[in-house]
């Protein structure tokens, strides 16, 4: 559902006052920059829905509406992503892989502490070091963190079908090293028992 | 995305607000003609841009002339010209302020300094009064906020003014 400017700039309007509290009549253009991407990312959560299916509606929600439809979809998403952390940790295992570790178990807290979803939901604010394997440059903020999280779920329960030891074992053969790599360790252990 | 939207946010200036403002400060002697209006709202919009800012709202000229109206520097002469400045100043210290200070609390600021310790003078407001105080306020000084940005100066004042003694000093030195 595309917005014109015109109708895009009194959301970003509104959003700048209440960033402000109405303490200050301007702001930076980086900073007007990051509101309207703020204004966007919630007006596309709002036309996307909560588990990415396209909406439809009778009629066209105006930008304001649109805008408040998408943040409380947005709240609802980060309540979920971090249902879902939680439930990732109760079996998590990061099979002695430094990378994998760091990201998952110091990161994704990082992120939830940090994450702006009112002024600043488009930020990923984490570099995703542990690569999972689907392409993450196209997500951005918590649909980026959600995604990201799926993908090790996916790996977890992959993993955890298989002996601690014999993971492990697999790993080494792959690299010595494999504790300090910035690889993918499921896609090792994948391919061992795919041949 | 077209980056002209940050010039139609900063477009939008409501004219009559800023007339409107003409009713309280011809108490003092001050009025802003319609051309005075248009080039006060011409170099605020050349303003923004050069501070890379962008004003939603009616600004912060009417806010600014609530605020100096009644200056005993401020003649009708120079009315409009010193608004102009005084705009200019006050978007260039948003950000050398890093937007750590609301609009009050620097005009309050500004206010103060230019009657007591400036004497009208715009160009020791801006040069010296504000940039130690935006020092601080980068450094991380935060006193302003209790007292909105009144007498917030004293205690960062660094220069050495007259005082009584000196005066006579520099009278005897004279003759």
């Amino acid at each position: 559902m595309n917005y014109k400017m015109e109708e895009l700039i009194p959301v970003v309007t509104w959003l700048a006052k209440k960033y402000t509290s109405n303490e200050s009549s301007s702001v930076t253009y980086e900073k007007a920059q990051q509101l309207m991407g703020a204004v966007i990312y919630c007006i596309r959560m709002s036309t996307a829905g909560h588990s990415g299916e396209v909406l439809s509606y009778a009629e066209k929600l105006s930008a304001m509406e649109a805008y408040k439809a998408g943040y409380e979809i947005l709240l609802k998403k980060v309540s979920d992503t971090m249902e879902l952390y939680h439930s990732i940790l109760n079996y998590f295992d990061d099979y002695q892989n430094r990378c994998l570790s760091d990201t998952v178990l110091k990161g994704i807290p990082e992120f939830f502490k940090w994450y702006n979803a009112r002024f600043n939901p488009q930020d990923t604010i984490l570099t995703l070091d542990y690569p999972v394997t689907i392409d993450m440059s196209q997500y951005q903020g918590i649909n980026a963190i959600y995604i990201y999280l799926k993908c090790i779920e996916k790996e977890q329960c992959y993993l955890k079908l298989h002996k601690r030891t014999a993971v492990i074992d697999i790993l080494e053969k792959y690299d010595l090293e494999y504790r300090d790599m910035i690889d993918n360790i499921c896609s090792p252990v994948m391919q061992y028992y795919s041949t | 995305m077209n980056e002209n939207w940050l010039d139609v946010l900063s477009n939008q200036t409501r004219i009559a607000e800023i007339t409107k403002c003409n009713e309280y400060s011809e108490k003092f002697g001050l009025i802003l003609s319609d051309t005075d209006i248009k080039l006060i709202v011409a170099e605020r919009k050349r303003a923004l841009r050069k501070q890379q800012r962008v004003e939603f709202g009616s600004g912060i000229i009417p806010k600014l002339i609530f605020a100096f109206c009644d200056s005993d520097f401020i003649e009708q002469e120079h009315y409009t010209d010193i608004l102009i400045q005084l705009q200019d100043i006050f978007y260039l210290y948003k950000n050398e302020m890093m937007d750590e200070i609301t609009d009050d609390e620097l005009i309050h600021f500004m206010k103060e300094q230019f009657e007591n310790v400036c004497y009208g003078d715009l160009d020791y407001l801006s040069g010296t009064c504000l940039e130690i105080f935006s020092q601080a306020i980068r450094a991380g000084y935060s006193e302003h906020q209790d007292s909105e940005g009144y007498s917030s100066f004293r205690h960062l004042d660094i220069v050495p003014r007259w005082n009584y003694e000196l005066y006579l000093e520099a009278l005897k030195n004279q003759f």
